[in-house]
This record gives C-alpha cells, structure tokens and sequence, in this order.
C-alpha cells in the first residue's frame, strides 16, 4: 500500500540552526496524524517544506508515491492546507476568496462545490464581508473551507481549530472524521490542544528541537506513562488522611475545592482501598487517566532537564 | 493552466473593485496630471504668442507615459499586496506555478492599462480637446513597448520584494521616477546634458516618446529607434526575469512566511 505521505531524512538549515533534523516519517491513507511539539519545535517549518513554499536543505518527500519536486503542480491539486499563521486577502469579500481559489484549484462543479462548503462551514452570512471585518473564529471557517476546496486527498492542518468556539471546533473535527470515513482523508494536524488529539488522531508525532523524539497511538503513549490523576473532596487536616498521603507519599495539589493527586495506574486501587479501610471520609472521587497532555508536559519537561521522569 | 491564471487574475480583479482608492486612481491622478502639465503646456504657447506648440506633446507624453507607470507600479504593488495579506503561502501551496502567477498579474494590468489609457484620453480630450487616438494605430506598438519596460522594472521590483521583503517596499513607488527624466517624456533628447543623452540611449523608452514628437509633428517614424526600443527592453527583461526567478528560490530558501 502507498504511503499518502512519505518524508525521508528531512532537514532544514538557516544559517547555523537546525530548524528540522533528518526527520522521517510516513501518514498512511486514512489515518489522522497528529505532530506534536512546543512552539519552535520545527513543526510549522516541516509543513513549510511539505507544502513547498520552503526548500529543504535536504531530504525527500513524497505524496502519493509521488516526488513532491517532481510533481509539483500534480500533487499540489491533491493536497490542500489550513492554518493560523495564513490569511486570504484582507480587502476581498468571502465570496471573492471562494471564487478565485476556485479556480486555482481548477475545480469541476465550482458552483455546487462551493454552495456545499458555505453551508458546511456556515459562511452563507459572510458573503458579502471583507475578509478584514471577519472575526478570528470566521477566518478560521473560511480557511478551513479553502482548504476542503479541491476534495483534497491530504490535508495538513496547522492548529485548525485555535480561534474557534467549543460548538464550531466539534463541528470542524466531526467535519475531518466524516472526511476521513466517507473519503479516505489523510489528515497531518497540530495542535496545542491535546483532548482535541487525542480525540482524533490515530497516531501522533512528537517533534522536538527538530527531531522526531516518540511515533505511536495515543492509547500506546497513555499507557507508557502509567499515570493517573485522583481527584476528590476531602478534609486534609484528618490525621487518618493525612497518614494515608504521608504513606504513599504523594503530592496533593490543590484545585478549587477539590484535591488532585497524581499516582501510578496500578497505585490506584490499593489507595481508594486504603482510604476506605482507614474510614477516611471522602466524596466525588474521580480517577482521570493520563493522557496526551500529561505526556506532552511530562516529555518537554524531561527535555528542558526540569523535572526527572 | 489557464483556469489557474484567470485564477490569478480574478484576485486583482477583486481586490481593485473592492478599493475606493485603486477606482479613484483611474480618475484622480489622469485628472491631476493632464491639468497641471497641460495648464503649464497652455501657458508656455500663450507666452510664446504660438511660437512653441507643447500642449499636445505633453498630454499625449503624459498619456503614454501611463502605461510604463502602471504596469511598473500594478506589478510592484500587486506583489506587495500578497506580502501585505501574508497570501504567499496560499497562492504557492496551490498548484499554480510563478510563470501563471506572473501571467495572472501581467495580463489583468493590461486591462487596466487599457482602461486607464481610455480613461486619460477622454479627460485629455474633454480639458483640451487632445485626442490622443489621431497618432492612429502607431499607439498599439508605443504602448506595448512602454508596457514592456514598465513590466520589466516591476518584475524587478518584485524580485527585490521577494528577496527583501517589505522594508524596501517604497521602491516600488519611486522607482519609475529614475527613469523619468532619461524617458524624455515632455522633452527632447537634446535637451539633457551629455552624459544624461548618453544614459538616454539605455532607456527603452526614450525612443517611443522621441518618436511620439515625431508622429505628433507630421515627421515620418524612424522604426530602426523602435527596433532598438525593442531590443533593449527585450534585454532588461530577460535579466529582470533572471534576477526574480534567483530572488524567489531565494524566498523559498528562507521561507515565504517569513517573507512580509
């Protein structure tokens, strides 16, 4: 099977900095992949590279199976992208944008295509607005609608969902894994919001210091961190509590009424099995699962040396 | 292909109608021009009791002189625009390429170069009752050569943008203003010191509008002079296009995000 996207030992070089370095890594049809880093991580660069607006210094990509320096005009009819960092021309109404993309695209159908993306984005409103006047969630909508333009076969997404509402992110990320399902969308996506990742990735890149440091799903990388957080409502002034935490030795963190205490996976029973035994009066106890979150702090602060794992 | 350029050229076309300022610029500065030059041109004749007949040479100089004017500055600006917009990146991550890119935006400035040369040569004819149309079909070879100069300059222009983004932008405007005097838009060769007629002889335009005196005085066209026009212009545009095409691997070098 082809590879929707295969990146072999990129590297990008400014001067001096290593921007990227030697990356590898492939995004199957279908999949959702998601490429994880800190900001300066090299991630916004890497898509840089994958769109073709900036040259590697070397390595090879290819979409489809297909050279990406080869094929240029080919593949850039298949793929598609949308980020934070990109606007369409301020002084145009959302109804020129659409319509002039159309036709980079070289799209068949324009009109239909086009009628269908207003209504899935709700931009049938802002027609007739500059793209000035819209709001940075309507932006958003807009690009996201250019980027499902040409049907794309790849889409790579950078942070597509920042300056959007609750309502309108759920949307958008129902909006890809319809896609996906219905099309065979292969999807690259960041993002800094990790319950969003975790949500519809199928795998996730970490990147850092333009290296790729861990490749898995995000159940493999949850399970690896073996840790889950435990929040309840307790008196901490008990003596019988304050034994019990003095025993295992944990740290309580303090949120809003509640107490957070974070433990191994398998510590877990053998506590709420000990505040029960040692009668500790309790409520609203909650055990959260460690997840991407966790392991995006946990992994860039193991990086930065500020915390041993 | 061809989608892809009318592509292009729909995102000017837009980004015009949608500008008080771009309409007004059609109106405005043929109106401004025309009557300041053609008010001193007046002047000059009625203090030479008719002696010296320059109105008509500095109306239909100020007309041609547009279209060097716009195409250098709608390619400049339009360039410029994208930086402004931060839109690189959505044009190029799209399959059109730099050589439908720059079709796009040559071929919608020829269209509003002809608008534009219309609508100076109503407001000529309605302030002085020039009309600029009895140089006859000789006009359509003037233009194209101004045009081509003016399109050479701004593909250089482009290609500085490209490799210095926005903190020369001002180049855009003031570059043309180089090359105006050596043009010999209201004046004769002649007239420059010597080292200036001699820097004239480089600039491709200075034959069109020497010819231009020549038609508007009844004398016959030197078309070896438009040959050489041809032929200088078709020189600086191949190095123009040369040194844009390095400037904009250049950006991708670096990036065009980076580049605003």
């Amino acid at each position: 099977m082809i590879d929707a996207l295969s990146v072999r030992s990129l590297s990008k070089k400014f001067g001096d900095v290593v921007a990227v370095d030697n990356i590898s890594f492939s995004l199957q049809e279908g999949e959702i992949l998601g490429f994880l880093g800190q900001n300066g991580a090299g991630k916004t660069t890497t898509i840089q590279m994958l769109l073709g607006v900036l040259t590697p210094s070397s390595g090879s990509i290819s979409y489809l199976g297909q050279n990406f320096f080869q094929f240029r005009t080919e593949i850039l009819e298949r793929i598609n992208f949308s980020s934070t960092y990109t606007n369409l021309p301020f002084g145009l109404k959302v109804k020129d944008a659409l319509h002039f993309i159309s036709y980079l695209y070289n799209l068949q159908n324009r009109k239909k295509k086009v009628g269908e993306l207003i209504e899935i984005f709700n931009l049938g409103k802002l027609l007739e607005q500059r793209i000035a006047s819209l709001s940075a969630g309507e932006q958003t909508r807009l690009n996201l609608a250019k980027a499902f333009i040409n049907e794309p076969k790849i889409l790579l997404l950078d942070e597509p969902t920042a300056s959007l509402d609750p309502e309108n992110a759920q949307i958008i990320r129902e909006f890809i894994i319809t896609q996906r399902k219905e099309k065979g969308l292969s999807v690259l996506f960041t993002s800094h919001n990790m319950i969003e990742v975790e949500e519809i990735c199928d795998r996730v890149i970490f990147i850092q210091s333009g290296r790729i440091t861990l490749d898995d799903t995000p159940y493999n990388l949850s399970k690896k961190l073996n840790l889950s957080t435990v929040r309840l409502l307790v008196d901490i002034e008990s003596p019988k509590f304050k034994q019990l935490i003095s025993t295992f030795n944990f740290n309580i963190e303090h949120i809003g009424p509640e107490i957070s205490i974070k433990m191994k996976e398998s510590e877990v029973p053998s506590f709420i099995n000990s505040l029960v035994k040692e009668d500790v009066s309790f409520h609203g106890l909650t055990v959260i699962r460690a997840g991407l979150e966790e392991y995006f702090f946990k992994d860039n602060l193991i990086q930065s040396g500020t915390r041993n794992a | 292909m061809l989608n892809r350029i009318y592509g292009i050229f729909l995102r000017y076309h837009y980004a015009t109608i949608r500008s008080w300022d771009r309409l007004t610029d059609f109106i405005y500065w043929p109106i401004i021009d025309l009557s300041l030059w053609g008010i001193t041109g007046a002047y000059i004749e009625a203090s030479s009791n008719g002696g010296i007949q320059v109105l008509d040479s500095l109306v239909c100089g100020i007309i041609l002189w547009y279209s060097v004017y716009r195409t250098q500055g709608d390619t400049s600006i339009g360039v410029l625009e994208e930086l402004w917009n931060k839109n690189l990146i959505n044009i190029f991550s799209s399959p059109v390429s730099i050589f439908e890119y720059r079709i796009g935006l040559l071929s919608y400035n020829l269209i509003k170069l002809i608008l534009a040369t219309l609508m100076a040569s109503l407001i000529a004819y309605i302030l002085f009752g020039f009309n600029f149309f009895k140089l006859g079909w000789i006009i359509i070879p003037f233009m194209f050569l101004l045009a081509l100069f003016g399109w050479t300059l701004g593909i250089f222009v482009a290609g500085l943008l490209f490799r210095f983004s926005t903190k020369i932008q001002s180049i855009a405007w003031t570059i043309i203003w180089i090359f105006a005097p050596f043009s010999l838009v209201y004046f004769p060769r002649e007239i420059l010191p010597n080292w200036g007629q001699t820097l004239s002889l480089l600039v491709p335009t200075s034959y069109v509008f020497e010819e231009m005196r020549s038609v508007l005085h009844g004398d016959r066209i030197i078309w070896h002079n438009l040959l050489i026009c041809l032929e200088l212009n078709l020189v600086y545009l191949a190095l123009s296009a040369l040194f844009f095409r390095s400037s904009f691997r250049a950006a991708l070098n670096k990036g065009l995000v980076k580049i605003f």
